[in-house]
This record gives structure tokens, sequence and C-alpha cells, in this order.
């Protein structure tokens, strides 16, 4: 062995050794590469999310009268005179198909409309704050480019998608800190101050525990007044959601205290004459901070679940609220697996970002403790 | 095992089988045929044989294709108690009925007297019908419905409203054996009509010997109360209700006679609910064989709607329309059509549109009031709305635009009412907002006088996705005229207070009524609570007076022709009249009419026919009744 490569490793021994928790996590994490795909998936999808408006060439409730039903468009780069063009799609007619009276689409011989960047169409309000109409793609007219189809109204389901994961994600996200404020502070009061207390929010978890849950949820939005505007049932359904889903989280922060209260530095801090709010906020949240981010990773999609569920169950949110559950309760009967299966495709993003979150809270949890081997 | 038989060789064997049997003894057996089923049963001395059975000149049902074939089995499907509807609807035997055009038609009276100031209404029945288990029906049967169970206090607070049209009953004689008659106190125009609605059959549906001893007023006290005990009831009036059980108790006891074509032998809710030819049936075909030509009906419990569909699509069902309508439906059933698992007999619906705008000129506000009982707003609105595209994606383009005017088949069909004001022109439709003095303000939106902008909002029952659908359609239509309108889809409960308490500004609802126009008037003018254009004045008009608020001149006018078209015996008279009403209309356009929809479809076996070309679909016409289902028969394959 030369001195170089000595040199080096005792190198890569040191940035080990004086490397913060932080950063040994983020390497542990990185050796995770199924986790780490996750994760990378995670913030694509709330990029798209949080950019809907924006990434989607239609506004969600654009109706296309004439495209009722079409079918995904066929994006090509040969045209009819098997030449290569730039990246186009044809423009479609409804046709009837005499036999079966069913209502099909055949693209306009010769039409070639090609897909263009940052074009204007539809107008929104950006955040809320600004008009514009500026998308990131379209396509020239008399062509519409509908990537996974259009509804029973003609309305763009790509569009429909990326909207209704807007809402899907960011449940699942206000949710879970719902449930995170609920459970550190009555986990935390529970762990830290103990006696009777911690057994009355023990034994009240307990019962909620045992409720089914979807039965719970049911009887819970039941109860929300039918003539609610549709933000106050948003908020209404996260609550609902985060009310059940605090138990866990309160559970983990208990145990956790318990544990850790009893440690020298607890002691120390309180000699130290440290009073009560210090010690839960300076000495013992920091050390199980990384535990938490496990456990919130793992709860979103189960919120993102239970929201899909309730919606497609018809007593979550209602249109007009686009959410996937939304989505997927409009597809919800024999003719659609029949005859328009792209109406189903809100389940991929589902699926996506249910196991998205999985990998990632998988590859998290056996990050956080960057010194077991 | 279906046994396989030309028509002609079942008829010899049937003939001949007959002939031995009786013993040569009486010629006129030839004159009628029956079932294998039946005849079998006659072999073994379990029943009297046909000629004995059926009445002495029973009633003919010329069949619509060819005479059919005994036997086979008629699958459907159903979900429950709740559903059996459907079954009710296959079974539609008043005294009066309504024929496949929709016209009145004698069934069970066979003729019948009008007074001519059509106060007394006598009918003949026809002689010699029986009930199931061989009792005689006559017209005993009917006075007993009437004077032991709607006019006795207990069982029948109020008596029904179309048999007591101005709150006082018609007195009800028994002439003879066979001949009943009523008699009201003010002329009733629609009696006949109304016998042949599917009320009409509470009339025939009481055997007076079955339920006599459940009535107090004939059975032993002692033997009541052991019932009762029995039954567990906790009153005699609950009892009773539960033995006669308004018409479905046929379908769930198999000990209650009627006197329909099929009879129940495993009685519902069973996973196979069981109904087999009724051996007493009292029509034949022109060639004398007892109807019906199909031994057995079988329906099958299924957990939902959607399972039933895919039964149809698959073939497993022989002829239902029921859970099988709706756009979406349809068009699934004419996809899977090429397989070859059965045909679709097109049924059109009777109501005059399938959805409509009814703006609310009871509105509590009054500046909302004036603004809504203009008749330029409505014709505002009915020009801004495009009805080509709600066509294009609610109904595929395959309904028909047009206002709430009566049907083509219809007697009353006003051309120029059912076109008025159909034009797309969101030009035209500001123009006359801008007549009407609702300008435009500076923030694009329509003012009304007292300076706050127009706002509107269309109520819908969430429950059904395609009138949600046509509101949102209709709000963006509106919207472009600068008047803010939201959709308020509610369930149907929440949306039913909401507008019967008029509390609405346009409500949306299906526009019954557009064949059966005199019986379900309730979009030609205020005729009840259901009139969501103006549920006060309708109020006003069903309690005499008494409720809701005095209607204007214009429309009191037209109330008062209702009602000489009521006490009007003459149809010449009561299309005249009538005219009157749909002109006015024409001209007020009160309700804003938007789309007849496509037809819905019966899902019916390859083999089976003897069904017309179409048929209507309607609550008051209980389709398939009128159109003979006795007579539907199956082809061998």
């Amino acid at each position: 062995m030369n001195e170089e490569s000595k040199i080096e490793e005792k190198k890569r021994e040191e940035k080990y050794l004086n490397a913060s928790t932080r950063q040994l996590i983020w390497w542990r994490f990185k050796k995770h590469k199924l986790a780490l795909m996750g994760l990378y998936i995670i913030g694509v999808m709330y990029f798209c999310a949080a950019f809907c408006e924006f990434l989607s060439p239609y506004h969600k409730d654009t109706r296309h009268s004439d495209c009722v039903y079409a079918p995904s468009t066929k994006i090509r780069v040969i045209d009819h005179k098997d030449r290569f063009r730039r990246p186009f799609v044809e423009a479609i007619e409804p046709d009837i198909d005499l036999e079966s009276q069913q209502l099909c689409y055949k693209p306009v011989q010769g039409s070639c409309c090609p897909i263009r960047f940052l074009v204007r169409g539809d107008k929104y309000l950006f955040w809320g704050l600004w008009e514009t109409d500026l998308h990131l793609f379209g396509v020239e007219p008399p062509g519409r480019i509908f990537l996974f189809g259009t509804d029973r109204m003609g309305r763009d389901m790509f569009s429909r998608c990326l909207y209704g994961s807007r809402v899907s994600l960011s449940i699942g996200m206000l949710g879970v800190f719902l449930s995170l404020f609920l459970g550190l502070v009555l986990g935390g009061i529970s762990g830290y101050v103990g006696g009777w207390i911690d057994g009355l929010i023990q034994r009240t978890i307990e019962i909620i525990r045992c409720f089914p849950s979807i039965p719970l949820w049911m009887g819970l939005s039941a109860a929300m007044p039918p003539h609610w505007p549709a933000l106050k049932v948003y908020f209404a359904i996260t609550i609902i959601l985060s009310l059940v889903g605090w138990t866990d989280l309160a559970r983990m922060v208990r145990g956790k205290l318990i544990a850790l209260r009893e440690e020298e530095f607890v002691l120390a801090a309180r000699f130290a004459g440290a009073g009560h709010a210090r010690i839960i906020f300076r000495h013992l949240l920091p050390s199980f901070t990384s535990h938490i981010i496990v456990a919130i990773t793992l709860a979103i999609p189960s919120m993102i679940l239970a929201e899909t569920a309730l919606s497609f169950l018809g007593i979550g949110l209602r249109p007009p609220v686009t959410s996937l559950g939304v989505l997927l309760k409009e597809a919800q009967n024999v003719t659609t697996i029949a005859l328009y299966p792209w109406l189903l495709i809100p389940v991929l993003f589902v699926i996506v970002a249910v196991l998205a979150f999985n990998c990632a809270g998988d590859g998290l949890r056996d990050a956080v403790d960057p010194y077991s081997r | 095992m279906r046994i396989k038989l030309g028509w002609s060789a079942g008829f010899f064997i049937t003939l001949l089988a007959l002939f031995f049997l009786s013993g040569f003894a009486w010629p006129e057996v030839l004159a009628f045929n029956e079932s294998p089923m039946t005849s079998q049963l006659v072999k073994e001395g379990k029943l009297p044989p046909v000629d004995k059975r059926l009445p002495p000149s029973p009633v003919v049902v010329k069949p619509f294709e060819k005479p059919g074939l005994y036997g086979g089995t008629w699958r459907r499907a159903y979900t429950g108690l709740s559903d059996l509807v459907g079954t009710r609807r296959l079974l539609y035997d008043p005294l009066v009925r309504w024929s496949p055009t929709y016209a009145i038609e004698p069934n069970l009276a066979s003729k019948w007297e009008v007074s001519a100031d059509g106060k007394a209404f006598t009918f003949h029945l026809v002689k010699g019908v029986r009930w199931s288990d061989g009792e005689s029906f006559t017209a005993d049967d009917i006075l007993f419905y009437f004077e032991d169970m709607v006019f006795n206090k207990e069982l029948t607070p109020a008596v029904p409203k179309w048999l007591a049209p101005a709150g006082v009953p018609p007195k009800v004689t028994k002439v003879d054996e066979y001949t009943i008659r009523f008699e009201f106190d003010r002329p009733y125009g629609l009696f006949l009509q109304q016998l042949a609605c599917p009320h009409g059959m509470d009339l025939v549906s009481y055997p007076k010997h079955y339920l006599k001893k459940f009535h107090k007023k004939y059975a032993k006290p002692e033997e009541l109360e052991a019932m009762m005990k029995e039954k567990k009831a906790s009153s005699w009036v609950k009892f009773f209700h539960d033995v006669s059980a308004s018409r479905d108790a046929v379908f769930t006891d198999k000990n209650m006679p009627s006197i329909f074509a099929w009879i129940t032998t495993e009685p519902a809710p069973a996973k196979r609910f069981v109904m087999q030819r009724n051996p007493y049936y009292w029509k034949v075909d022109p060639n004398g064989n007892q109807l019906p030509y199909i031994d057995t009906i079988v329906h099958e419990l299924q957990a939902e709607s959607q399972t039933i569909l895919l039964k149809a699509i698959a073939g497993e069902i022989d002829m239902q329309g029921r859970r099988l309508g709706g756009m979406q439906n349809s068009v699934l059933l004419l996809a899977s059509r090429g397989q070859g698992n059965y045909k679709l007999v097109p049924k059109t619906s009777t109501a005059s549109v399938g959805l409509l705008l009814a703006p609310n000129l009871n509105h509590p506000d009054p500046v909302m009031q004036k603004i809504l009982s203009d008749r330029r707003f409505r014709i505002a609105l009915s020009h801004a709305i495009n009805r080509k595209e709600i066509n294009k994606i609610v109904y595929r383009g395959k309904g028909t635009e047009r206002q709430v005017a009566p049907l083509k088949e219809s007697a009353f069909y006003s051309p120029s009412y059912e076109k008025a004001y159909l034009e797309y022109s969101p030009d035209k439709a500001k123009a006359l907002l801008d007549e009407m003095g609702l300008t435009v303000g500076p923030t694009g939106k329509r003012m009304r006088p007292d300076g706050q902008p127009v706002r509107l909002s269309l109520d819908v029952v969430v429950e059904i996705q395609s009138w949600v659908d046509t509101a949102e359609i209709l709000a963006s239509n509106i919207s472009h005229l600068g008047i803010d309108t939201e959709v308020k889809s509610e369930t149907r409960e929440l949306f039913m207070q909401r507008v019967e308490s008029a509390a609405h500004d346009i409500a949306l609802w299906t526009g019954d009524g557009g064949m059966e126009c005199l019986l379900e008037p309730r979009w030609y003018f205020p005729y009840s609570g259901e009139s969501l254009n103006a549920p006060l004045y309708g109020k006003w008009f069903q309690s005499g007076g008494k409720q809701g608020t005095e209607p204007p001149a214009d429309i009191k006018e037209l109330m008062d022709i209702y009602s000489q078209i009521l006490s009007t015996v003459s149809e010449e008279k009561q299309k005249e009249l009538f005219a009157k009403i749909i002109a006015a209309n024409e001209k007020n356009l009160w309700v804003i009419g938007l789309v007849h929809d496509p037809p819905d479809y019966y899902v019916v076996a390859p083999n089976m026919y003897n069904l017309p070309k179409r048929d209507f679909q309607s609550w008051i016409y209980p389709n398939p009744g009128p159109i003979y289902p006795e007579q539907f028969f199956f082809a061998p394959k």
C-alpha cells in the first residue's frame, strides 16, 4: 500500500468521524437506490402539483364539446407524406360507428399541428396571485393534445390529473402536519408529565384506534353539512383524516420521551436550571427529529389513500374540487372499464405517489440511525 | 327440459290430449288450448280443464308479430324488495288500460258508459274472470277495496287524491255481479286516464274472499287476535297493511291471490324469486291459446345495478329495461350488441325534455322575483343556452333540442312552442337584458336596479350525474351574459326542501308530462308544489286558495282553463282548451326546455318475439305492461 492511498484513506476516515449526523444520514440514504428514486419521484410530483396550471395544457374545467371521451392523442414525427417533422399531433373529428352506434374519432387527413412550448392558452390565476395564460406546452390549432384522453365532458384528463394530484398530495401533507401537531403536543404531554394524564391520553388513543377507520371516516364526513362550500369541505376532510392519524405519532413521541427523560443530559439540563419547555424543545425533541421525519413520510401515503378512498365512496371531496379520488369516482362504472379505460389513469398517480413515499420512508428509516452497521 | 315443438304440433298434441281426456264429452273444449304445464296438472286432476278456468268469452290479445309457443323461462334480475316496482310493471291489468300507443282501451272492464254530465261512470266487467285460486272476480272485490279499505278511516286516513279530485270521494255502487258504478260530485274528465295509471291497479289487487279473514269487519275477533299474535303485529291496521301490502303482497306472499298473468311460487326477496303462469289467467290469443305463453319468470337477486348490466351484456337476461337505463348504460349496451347476446328495443321517454330550467316566480327577494318574472329575462336565458353543446356532451348528439312542449306523439303537439326561442344567440340575449335595464356595470357584471350584481344559482340534485354535467354547461353559458352563475348540487331531500319552500333562483328538473299533458300538467301551469317554477302558486291551486300565494291574473286564467278541462268529457273540447294553455306558455316561456333525451333500451333475448318496434318510458304508463308481456314468447333457438 503506497503513501498516497494511505493518506486518502485517513482523510476519508477523518471526514467520516467529523461528519455531522445529518451528513451521515444523507450518505447512508444515498446508498439506498430505491429510496433515492422515491425521493426524486416525490419531488417531481410535488413540483407538478405546485405548478399544475402552468404544466397542464388546458384548464381542468375547459370542455371540448366535440371531443367527448376522446382517447389519448398520439404524438407523431412522421407525417402522411412520410416526411420527418418536429413532434406534432393530428386534429381529430368525431365520427359515429354505425354498427355499434359508438362515438369514435378519426384524424383529419393531412392536418399537422406541431407541439409548441410556452404557448398561450386558457387563462388562469397563478397561485391566486396574477392572471396569466402561459402554458408549458400546447399544440397549434385546430389540433388538441390530450395526453391521457378526455372524460365525459370533453375535459383533458392529463390536466385534470395534475390538478387532482395537487389536491390529493396537499391534503396528505396538510393532514400529516395537523396530526403531527396533535401527536407532538398530546404525546409530549403524555410522555413528559406521566401519571394520570398519561393514562387518560393513552386510553383515549386506544379508544380512537379501535374504531375501524373507514366507518369512522364515513361517520365523520356524513356529519359534515352538505351545503358547505368546496374549500370548507377540503379543510374538513383534512381535519377528519388527521383526527384519526395523530395517534401513531403520539404513541411514538411518548415512547421516545419516556426513554429519553431519564437520560443524563436531561438530568444535567435540569440541574443547570432549565425549564420544562426548554428541556423538551431544546434537548429532547432534537434528539428524535429524525424518527419523526420517518413517521411523517410513512404517514403521508396513508393520508393520500384515505382521501382517495373517501372521495371514491362519494363522501369525501365533491366536484367541482378535483382530487384523484374524485376523478376515480367519475370512472366508477362498468361502461368506463369497458369503453374508456383511460379514465382509470388517476389510479397510476395514486400508486406511484404511495410507492414513492413508502420507498423513501423505508430508506429514511434505515438511514436515521447512521451509527448502526 | 323445455319441450321444443312447432306451435302447430303443440296445438295438435294438446288438442288430442284434451280430446281423449275429456272423453268426447264436451265438444266446446276444442275452443281453448293451454300450456303443457297446466295440461299436465289437469291430467293429474289438480286443476279443472281450461274451459272451466277461462271466462266464457275471454279477452283476446292480438300478438304483435305472430302467435307464440308455450314454455320457456324468462330470466330477469332485481336488487331486492325495493326493486319490485320493475316486476309490478310487468303485471298490468287495471279496469281500463293504456294501449301500446298510449290511448285508453278496455281491459278488465269490457265496456263502460259515462253520463253526459261526466259525473257517473259505469263499468261492465269481463264475466267469469277468476282469481289465481279459482274464485270469481266480481264487482264485490272492487267494492271491498272502496268500502272496507279506502273508506275505512282506520286503514286509509286520507282518500287518495286521484279518487277524490275535489276532496269528495265518489259514491261506489254495485249494479250487479259484473257491473260497478262510480258517481262523483262534479264532472271528472280524467277518470278513465287515472284508472289506467299504475294506481288504477289498486282497484283490482285486493281479493275480498282472501282478505276478509284479516279484516276486522268480517273476521272473528279471537281468530284475528291469534293471527296477529302469530305475526307479532302491534295493531290490526298494521297487520292488515302487512297482509295486503299495497300490491307487493302478490310477490312476497305465495297465498295472496291475484288476477295477473304470473303468480309467485318462490316469494321475493329470495336469491331466486320465481313466478309461474297463472292457470286462471283470463286472456287468450286469437287462436284460443290461453296466455301467457311464457311459463316461468325468474328474478335473480343482484347486489347492484352494475352487475345487472354485466349480466345483460353476457346474455343472461331475457327481457328487462329496469336498471339498464341511462345514457351511459345505453352506450355500453349498443357497443356490445355485436356479440349477438341480445337485441335492443328502444323506449322513448315521455318527458318533454330530459332537463329544464324552472326560474322561480315566487322568489323571496322582491328584486329577484321581479327579474325572474319578466318574460324577457327567461327568453334571454333560453337564447343564451348552447343546446347543441349540451346535446353533444350529455346526449352524444342524439337528443332533440326543444322547449317543454307536448311531444310529437301526443294529441296536444304544438310545433311552434316546441321550437320557440331555441336559437343560440348570446347577442339576442344580451339585447333583451339591456332592454330590461340589467345593464353591464363597471366590473363587467350585470347590475340589478338596486345596484347589486345579478347572481343566479342553479339548483340540481347531485345523484344524477348527467344533470350536474348539464348544470355546469348552463352555468358557463349564462356567465357569458355577465351574470355570475353557480351550480348548487344537493342531495334530493335538501333540494326538495329548498325548492318546495321556493327558496331557489332556478331549479333544474326533468320535463314530466310530454305525453300525458293532462295527467301531469305541472310544467304547463303552476299545478302543484312540484311546479318548481312557482311552487307557492301551485300550492294555492291545490289547496283551493287556502295555502300558498295567490297568482296573478294570467296564471289564474290557466288554472281556470285546466279546471274546465277536468270537467270536460269530450276529448276534442279538452284539446281545444289545452291549446290555450300551450299558447300562453309559448308567449311567456315560464320554464325553459333543453333537450329531449335519446331512448333507453330493453335488453331482449335474440329468440324472444312479439315485442313492438318501440315503447314509451314513463311512470304513468308502466312500461312494459302496456305492450302485453303475456304474449311475449321464446322461439326455439
